[in-house]
């Protein structure tokens, strides 16, 4: 009997063992006359191959004569279940539910396949009270999958729990039954999860999601144990990774090699407790006996440094996170509150060590929470670029993060400081929140894999983070450092990408610059340094250091001289006098010239500060500049044009073929342009490399704007020309080093090439087509002869008529306002006087657009229209005939480009024609070429 | 295989040299100093394509085309202006004088049309097969334009 019964249950898990009919055999004795048996035989036999309306016959006999044969009654409606006819099938298993529980099974089975959860709620949960206390797992299995489609979450996962015990001491389980609760435990504990947790998971925890979190970690731990380790149980070993990954953000549970045990847990949650409510005492107390019996646990270190914290004991609390760090690096929680001690403790001293406690978390173990204190902490030190690099980052990275909308302000504010093109969309603060998305995922399972040893599974979800998001650097860093060992060339690979991506990443640089040391590429390693050390000039000492373990005392010398010379920060100053006491000979014995060592390198590190700050946040720029005097815009307008045509044209553009021959292995094209870069062996600038000329016009701009009393900030301080000074800074590195180039050179040369050739001629352009246009009307003609009728000459004595006609729309002309009302005003006046006794000349102005017929250059030409009596031709005009208040008028008209003629029309003594250039073209702004080379 | 003959007419030599060093697999290139030294060329030799600058500041005053004494009553009588005029816009002559002499060959000048679409349309309508690369063009523009006017 028992046999049979298990059978059937196996039946329904669709894994029988033996066949119907011998499931039969012992059954049918006992209550069916012969007749029946033979029925009942046959209908087992006809159910077992698959003929079911003929096993559905058999049995309907047998139902005929004996309508409560209860295992008659399962195997008809069985017979209608595997035909296919549900509803059939559940009016027999119905009708036998109460007698038989194979019946109830396939009646809860037949509900669960149709959905209709509260009917196989109710249908298992009675199977169960029959079965009083000791249910089988199937029907458990049953009852919780239908709490789980009624959507009672909390009853599916108490009868989970349940089941689990009751699977756990049962013997005789299947590997199907047992994947099908695997199963089940996944299905249950993500709807767990999407119900509760908010999509943010480094945001706020509350009560609700930190128990649920917990719980399903506990019983995932439990229910992924044993075998079989089929696809369910990997699937929900990933899950259970992932929470465990959350859960370290969120709660902060350790996960690493000592974690607590219960009673411990328990102190630290007194503890905890305790601090909440101020008494700090007996939290101490208790903290310390925690310590003492959890010595290896980060938890309890962290809470020892909590406490201090809150205690302000800025040094226990520096100590309790060191050890936390130390215990369990990878946990961002330590290396936080440790940055967090260090950053609000000393007011701003020790902030630069918090960037570097926070620095290699941010480039291998980054999350919102470590970014979003790192970039606050650049920010702070002035350190605007890289911050606002580290806030794209957040944005891009972590849209649910709960500083989002501040990441955003902060990108807008500093994209403004910076004056840089905002690359991440900060215009719609209220986008739609995206999920926390698989390449994430992806990158922290790689961190909590590699948390628990296991390389492989790192390297290779590390991998996915990667492939998902190539543009993310945190995964491609991270995995670089995965490979560093086995694979360095594919490491230094990873971290060039990155560094191409986010080129302020200090760690990235550095760690190249170790790779190539480790291969013994001593000169690479050498050049990434001072290429680094060109934005972080601080890395001067660490070149010379590198320099001088390669016996190159001399250079090592100049690097740390360069070291001293340049920065002015407190980073590495130990590290700087110990060089020089190695590196530089000095009379240590003489303490007055220590002393005067000492305060004249004060006095030169003030002085730097305040030069630095002085050069790189004055001054103005361009606009600002013509802002403050709009007359310079001519010979502004010239330089610019010059940049454009004489810098970029035929030098720079050849930058993207360089590269490429490069990479051929062709370095002619290389030595070429280091030629003309640098006016090595050629002559075609007169003695000029296009370096120096770039140079010389930042140095003509310059003094432009000093000669009118305004200091013009090129360099640091203006958004189109900035960014062009910096790529023509990193051309002038690598074109002294274009004769030997890397592997990384022809990249960097396409970069260099899209902010010179790209960006800065784009903006260059539009920077020329935005300074100093007018838009020519009617109003500003009436506007100067309003002036001209004010004068006292005119003034009340006579009333002057004059005629305007213009077209609607104005002219958009080259000319500042000031110099047109200046040309219009003294025109104007010059056409006002006598043609007869008290009366004054009549004026007519037309303005009309001409085009010429050859170049199609348009003008807009102002003629101005009298019937004075006398003589006035150009050459007066030119002659700066001052009596008549020309004196000007010549000058302004050459200065806007235009030209200025007099001419005869019919009905009028004369017409004084000006042609100003209407704005279309940057390149008719300088009709004299800047300087003599070419184009 | 003839590679396609391009006349590069400029004032100076960095069209010819840039395009020998980064195309001469494309290309086959010769310079002319000035419209009239390119009208010669046209008439002796033949070529598929020229690539026109358009400023001309280095070439002497007496080699430049156009009608200087038109220009020079429009700036009022001042030579010097005219001049200047007629030497920035030089490649525009050049071009009407080639379109003059009944060239229709195709023509890629150097020069930034993307803010003078309305100048541009006018020039293509008068003077037809015609294309331009701005100052930021690199040898891989130019070769694609080059080769596109020709009809590769």
């Amino acid at each position: 009997m028992l046999r049979a019964v298990l059978n059937i249950i196996l039946l329904f898990l669709g894994t029988a063992i033996f066949s119907v009919a011998e499931a039969q055999d012992e059954l049918i004795e006992a209550s069916l006359s012969s007749s029946e048996v033979e029925w009942y035989r046959a209908g087992g036999v006809a159910l077992d191959e698959g003929r079911f309306e003929e096993a559905q016959m058999y049995f309907w006999r047998v139902f005929l004569t004996n309508p409560d044969h209860s295992q008659n009654l399962f195997f008809l409606g069985d017979s209608y279940l595997r035909g296919g006819e549900l509803d059939r099938a559940l009016e027999w298993f119905s009708k036998c539910v109460h007698l038989y529980e194979p019946c109830g099974l396939s009646l809860g089975d037949v509900q669960l396949q149709q959905e209709n959860w509260l009917d196989a709620v109710v249908t298992f949960a009675r199977l169960r009270t029959e079965r009083r206390n000791t249910p089988s797992p199937t029907i458990l299995l049953g009852l919780a999958r239908a709490q789980l489609g009624a959507n009672d979450l909390q009853g599916a996962f108490d009868t989970a729990s349940r089941l689990h015990i009751v699977a756990s001491q049962s013997d005789d389980l299947t590997d199907t039954f047992i994947s099908q609760t695997h199963r089940f435990y996944l299905d249950l504990t993500e709807r767990r999860l999407a119900q509760v947790i908010k999509p943010d998971p480094w945001g706020q925890v509350t009560a609700s999601e930190q128990l649920v979190l917990q719980e399903s970690i506990t019983s995932l731990r439990d229910w992924s144990v044993g075998e079989p380790q089929d696809e369910a149980t990997a699937l929900m070993i990933n899950l259970l990774l992932r929470l465990e990954v959350e859960a370290s953000a969120r709660l902060g549970l350790g996960g690493n090699a000592e974690p607590l045990d219960p009673q411990e847990r328990e102190l630290l949650r007194q503890v905890e407790s305790l601090v909440s409510d101020g008494q700090l005492g007996i939290a101490s107390e208790k903290a310390e006996v925690l310590i003492d019996v959890a010595p290896r646990s980060a938890e309890a270190w962290g809470a020892w440094a909590s406490l201090n914290e809150t205690a302000n004991n800025l040094v226990q609390a520096e100590r309790g996170y060191r050890m936390s760090v130390s215990l369990e690096p990878q946990n961002s929680r330590w290396a936080l509150g440790l940055a967090s001690v260090l950053r609000n403790g000393y007011g701003g001293r020790r902030d630069s060590e918090a960037i570097e406690i926070l620095s290699p978390l941010v480039t291998v173990h980054s999350s919102s929470v470590v970014h979003r204190d790192y970039a606050r902490l650049l920010q702070g030190l002035g350190r605007y670029d890289e911050a606002l690099s580290a806030w794209r980052e957040y944005v891009r990275h972590w849209p649910n993060g709960s500083g989002v909308n501040l990441a955003r302000i902060q990108v807008t504010a500093l994209s403004r400081r910076l004056e840089q093109t905002n690359e991440v969309d900060v215009e719609d603060p209220e986008s739609p929140v995206v999920e926390f998305g698989e390449p994430q995922w992806s990158y922290q399972l790689s961190l909590a894999y590699l948390a628990r040893g296991r390389l492989a599974e790192a390297l290779e979800w590390a991998e996915i983070a990667v492939e998902l998001e190539p543009e993310w650097v945190a995964p491609l860093n991270h995995l670089a450092e995965l490979l560093v060992t086995e694979k360095p060339r594919r490491a230094q690979e990873m971290l060039q990408r990155s560094l191409d991506l986010v080129n302020t990443q200090e760690r990235v640089s550095l760690r190249i610059a170790e790779i190539h040391k480790t291969l013994g590429e001593y000169d690479l390693a050498f050049e990434q340094l001072a290429v680094l050390a060109e934005r972080l000039p601080e890395h001067n000492l660490t070149l010379s250091l590198l320099l001088e373990d390669q016996g190159r005392r001399n250079e090592a010398v100049v690097a740390l001289e360069l070291y001293q010379s340049v920065y002015v920060g407190p980073r590495f100053r130990e590290e700087a006098l110990a060089q020089a006491t190695r590196i530089q000979p000095f009379d240590s014995t003489s303490s007055k010239a220590w002393f005067f060592l000492v305060f004249a390198s004060s006095i030169l590190l003030l002085g730097g500060v305040i030069r630095l700050r002085w050069r790189r946040f004055g001054g103005v720029d361009i606009e600002g500049l013509l802002a403050k005097h709009p007359r310079s815009y001519s010979e502004v307008a010239a330089v610019l044009s010059a940049m454009r045509h004489e810098v970029i044209k035929h030098n720079t553009t050849v930058l993207p073929v360089v590269a490429d021959s490069l990479e051929r292995g062709e370095l002619g094209g290389a030595l070429d342009a280091q030629g003309w870069l640098l006016n090595i062996g050629v002559n075609e600038h007169d003695g000029t490399g296009v370096l120096a000329l770039w140079d010389r016009y930042v140095t003509e701009l310059e003094q432009i704007s000093l000669r009118v009393g305004v200091r013009l900030n090129i360099k640091w301080n203006d958004p189109v020309l900035s960014p062009m000074c910096r790529g023509f800074e990193k051309l002038n590195i690598y074109a002294k080093i274009l004769h030997k180039p890397t592997k990384t050179t022809p990249n960097v040369l396409r970069g260099i090439h899209k902010v010179i050739n790209v960006d800065g001629y784009r903006e260059l352009g539009n920077l020329l087509r935005r300074i100093s246009i007018f838009e020519l009307d009617a109003k500003v003609v009436r506007e100067s002869w309003a002036r001209v009728c004010r004068e006292p000459t005119f003034d009340g004595m006579f009333s002057p008529r004059l005629t305007v006609v213009a077209p609607k729309k104005p002219f958009p002309v080259r000319i500042i306002k000031d110099d047109l009302v200046d040309i219009l005003t003294n025109l104007l006046r010059n056409a006002l006087g006598p043609v007869g006794f008290g009366e004054m000349s009549p004026v007519r102005v037309e303005l009309v657009m001409e085009s010429d017929p050859i170049t199609f250059i348009s003008t807009a030409a102002i003629r101005i229209m009298d019937r004075r009596e006398g003589t006035f031709n150009v050459e007066m005009i030119r002659g700066r005939s001052i009596e008549r208040g020309l004196g000007l008028v010549y000058d302004r008209v050459v200065r806007a480009g235009g030209s200025i003629s007099v001419e005869q029309v019919s009905g009028w003594n004369k017409a004084v024609v000006v042609r100003l250039v209407v704005v279309e073209s940057v390149d008719n702004i300088s009709v004299v070429p800047r300087i003599e080379s070419k184009t | 295989m003839t590679l396609p003959n391009v006349l590069v007419i400029e004032d100076g030599f960095e069209y010819i040299n840039r395009s020998k060093q980064w195309m001469s697999d494309h290309f086959m290139f010769r310079r002319a100093g000035s419209g009239i030294e390119a009208l010669t060329l046209l008439r002796s030799h033949n070529f598929d394509v020229v690539y026109l600058d358009m400023n001309f500041h280095r070439t002497p005053e007496k080699e430049l085309l156009g009608d200087l004494e038109s220009i020079r009553s429009r700036f009022g009588g001042d030579q010097r202006r005219a001049l200047e005029f007629l030497s920035v816009h030089q490649g525009a002559y050049i071009l009407s004088a080639i379109r003059d002499a009944d060239y229709s060959i195709p023509v890629l000048f150097s020069y930034d049309f993307e803010s003078e679409s309305r100048r541009w349309e006018q020039l293509v309508a008068k003077y037809g097969a015609l294309d331009w690369v701005g100052d930021n063009a690199g040898p891989d523009q130019v070769k694609e334009a080059l080769s596109s006017l020709i009809g590769q």
